[in-house]
This record gives C-alpha cells, structure tokens and sequence, in this order.
C-alpha cells in the first residue's frame, strides 16, 4: 500500500489535519482511510487474531484522533501516528495468545482467516498438492515462531522488517537504547530461524549475491 | 560495484588481493554481526560490497547469512499469503469511520478529555502561579465570610386591615375639684357668703338638698369659680349611632 495515495476529494493532508485538529471528524476519517490499512496491518502481524488487530487498529485511531491537536507538524503525520501506534502496541492488553484460526463471516463481521486467505493465496499460485501443503505447513511455523515472541521483540522486528525503521528511529520510539534493539531483532531473527527450521533448499549464496549485484 | 581504485573497499574486493586479505582479515564473530545489518537493509553501497565478499570467503558465514535471508524470506511469504482481502478491506474502513464519528469529541466529552485538559502544558513560572493562588484563595475566603446585606421585604396580604397613624386634635379638660365641707348644726341658718343667684349653680343646689333630705343647706362654696364655656363630647360609634 502507498501510504497516503487513498487520500480523496484533492484535499491535501495539510488541511485534512487543520480540520480535524478543529474537531472535524470526516477529515480525520480520509486520514484514517489513507493510513488504516497501513496500521492494521502492522496490527495484524503483531496480535495474529482479527478481532484483537481490529480492536488494536481501532483503538490506535481514537487515541490519536483524541491527541491530533498534539501533532505539530515537526515530522510526518504517518511518524507521528506511529509513536501512538507503538504505545498503544505495548500498552495492549497481555496475556492473549496467538490464533491461526479467527471468527470468520459468521459473526456477521466479515473477518477474515489467516489459513483459509493462505489457501486462497496459494490456489491462486497455480501450485501441485505438495508444494501447497509445504507452504501451508511452511506458514504454520511461521505463525507458531510469532507466538513464540514477546510483545516488544515482536513489534521491534515488525518495525524493522514491515515499516523499514532504522535502529535508531526503532529507539526513539520505543525509548530504549540501539544496543538493545540490535540484539532484540537478532534474537527475534534466531527465533524465527529456529521455528522455521530452515537449514536446506535455500537458494546458493551465489545465486542471492548475483541476485543483489 | 562502483568503488574506487586502491580504496580499502577496493582492495578487499580486488581480484588480486581479495583471497589474500580475506583470509587475512576475516572475524566470523564479526562477521556475523554484520550480517544482521545486511539482511535487514542497514548497509549500503562499498560496505554491503564489502561484506558480501566476506561472507563468500567464509562458508559459515555464508551459511548463516542464507538462513537468516531465508527466514526472512519465508515470513515474508507468509504475510503476504494471510493479508486479507479487498471484500475484507472495504469493510473495514466503513467500521473504522463509524467508529471514529462516534467518537467525535463533539458528541461527548469523555474522562481522557477531562484529564488532558488537567495535564495541559501551559507553563506559567512559579511564583507567578504561586500569587494567582493565593489571590484566588483570598477572593473565595473573602466572599465566603462577607455578612450578607439584611433585606425587608414587606409583605402584604390582601383582605387584612391596614395600620396607619392619623394626627387629630386632641382638646385638654382640666378637671377641678373641691371639696366643700357642710355644717350639719347650722342647717337653720343661712350660709354665707351669699352667691349671686346668678353665679348659683343649680345643679350643685340639687345635690346639696338631695343629700340633706331635701332641706337646702349653705355651703361653703369661697373661691369657687365655674367654667366659663361649656363643651360637650360626642362619642361616635362604628355603627353610626349617637351616644
């Protein structure tokens, strides 16, 4: 997703946060429009579970909705929505585990299954029974190594890998050291590794290297 | 790779030198903290070069680098496969605008509202902030003990006789009285002196004879003087009558 090019009616985002710092809510509802699939993605990786990321996404949007006269225009509105949205990504409720399998259209909300949608993406792929099953299974471990992971390592890694953050804007945000986030991704990185169990039937190093010279 | 002739950068990737240095210069331990960096973007242009040709001299790092790629390739692939759809999408951002209509902070004013208006960062300096308070203190204590101003409001109920002072002329009687001592054994003999029969009061004569058995009787009657004018006091009713 372009962040930002889902703006509508040729309002630039300038005006649309003077006026919804002035209160008005439809302009901060095309800056939500812009930037919420972007953040409930992000929320999607992080909880794994529909209704926990709806919740999450949704939650980071009134709090910055409530703090938009707080924005002064110092940085970007999308950095800006981040730090709320990495607050409200530690500050969530804790405890709740990891679910492969979320309520789908039955309760009338039109969420959606991470399995059944990796089905759908991999029918799409034209692939032979096998190679689905190993990529289905391949995606499975890649939701059990999530779980695996603390909040913060989670979100730390979702910076860096999804939202292309630096260590030190990683940091900033989380307001710990760049040491710490160094080692946090790594071990996260180890994490997944391990839970992948990926060893084999990798491409050849010379091959990757080709591919990035 | 766009570097410059005899740069270090160079000179490590060099064909003539590379094995040599290499061998020469490599940490796998440092190395492989590199390497973190690498898959995740961090270096760049003659560093990458650099490291890339490390990481090709050494198979265990090699190794390692493959695996985190492919870790990190294999998530990518399995966030890509459960994003949702665009059915999935359009709901969502319908919800996500009602939602935040119906959080207008125009529709209500909530406790966060309450509290971030407490926490607001207006900075004042101490002491001026000291003396607004206490100003503010002293005006409420002030207003608080001030004796409030006693109002009568006369009250009037209707149909109830009205009280009010009226100024009449009030005539002064003066009273006088004597007394007049009788000689009981000179009933026989006429008193003196002898009253004018025109100064005589009829009235008192009567008296005189009833009290004496009928008999007239002198009396000393020396220095008596009657009223010259006669007043008569009306007494009216509230009934109109005369008495």
């Amino acid at each position: 997703l372009i962040a930002g090019a889902r703006l509508v009616l040729n309002i630039s985002e300038d005006e649309l946060i003077k006026r919804a710092k002035g209160g008005d809510a439809e302009a901060f509802c095309q800056l939500a429009t812009a930037y919420g699939r972007r953040v409930h993605l992000l929320a999607l990786h992080f909880c794994r579970d529909a209704h926990d990321a709806e919740d999450l996404s949704q939650e980071v949007w009134l709090k910055a909705f409530r703090a938009i006269h707080t924005f002064r225009g110092e940085s970007s509105f999308y950095t800006w929505l981040r730090r709320v949205l990495v607050n409200t990504f530690l500050n969530h409720r804790r405890g709740h585990r990891l679910r492969l399998v979320v309520p789908s259209q039955a309760d009338g909300n039109n969420g959606f299954d991470a399995l059944e949608m990796a089905d759908r993406f991999l029918a799409s792929k034209k692939s032979d029974l096998e190679q689905m099953t190993d990529a289905k299974l391949m995606m499975e471990r890649v939701m059990n190594a999530l779980q695996e992971l603390t909040p913060q390592q989670r979100l730390m890694f979702l910076l860096k890998h999804r939202e292309g953050l630096t260590y030190v804007e990683i940091a900033d945000a989380i307001g710990c050291s760049i040491g710490t986030v160094k080692k946090s991704i790594f071990r996260t990185l180890l994490k997944l590794r391990t839970g992948l169990g990926i060893e084999a039937e990798q491409p050849s190093l010379e091959a990757r290297v080709a591919g990035e010279k | 790779l766009g570097l410059k002739p005899n740069s270090r950068a160079w000179k490590l990737v060099s064909p003539e030198k590379s094995k040599v240095n290499l061998r020469r210069l490599h940490s796998c331990r440092r190395t492989r903290d590199s390497i973190l960096d690498l898959v995740l973007g961090e270096k760049e242009g003659a560093a990458r070069a650099a490291l890339l040709s490390q990481i090709e001299a050494c198979p265990g790092c090699s190794e390692h680098y493959r695996s985190l790629s492919g870790t990190l390739s294999n998530f990518d692939d399995a966030i890509a496969a459960t994003s949702p759809d665009e059915d999935y999408w359009q709901a969502f951002d319908t919800r996500l605008q009602n939602r935040i209509v119906a959080a207008s902070p125009s529709r209500k004013l909530n406790v966060a509202d309450i509290k971030r208006a407490l926490r607001s960062k207006v900075r004042i300096p101490v002491p001026l902030a000291a003396g607004l308070t206490i100003t503010f203190m002293a005006a409420i204590i002030g207003l608080a003990t001030r004796p409030r101003p006693v109002k009568i409001v006369e009250i009037r109920v209707p149909g109830e006789p009205t009280e009010r002072i009226v100024e009449v002329p009030v005539i002064q009687e003066k009273v006088v009285t004597r007394k007049v001592f009788v000689e009981k054994k000179a009933t026989e003999t006429v008193a003196t002196p002898v009253v004018p029969a025109a100064d005589r009061n009829p009235r008192m004569m009567v008296a005189s004879a009833a009290e004496n058995g009928g008999s007239i009787t002198r009396a000393n009657l020396e220095g008596f003087q009657p009223a010259n004018d006669m007043r008569i006091r009306v007494i009216r009713r509230n009934d109109g009558g005369e008495k």
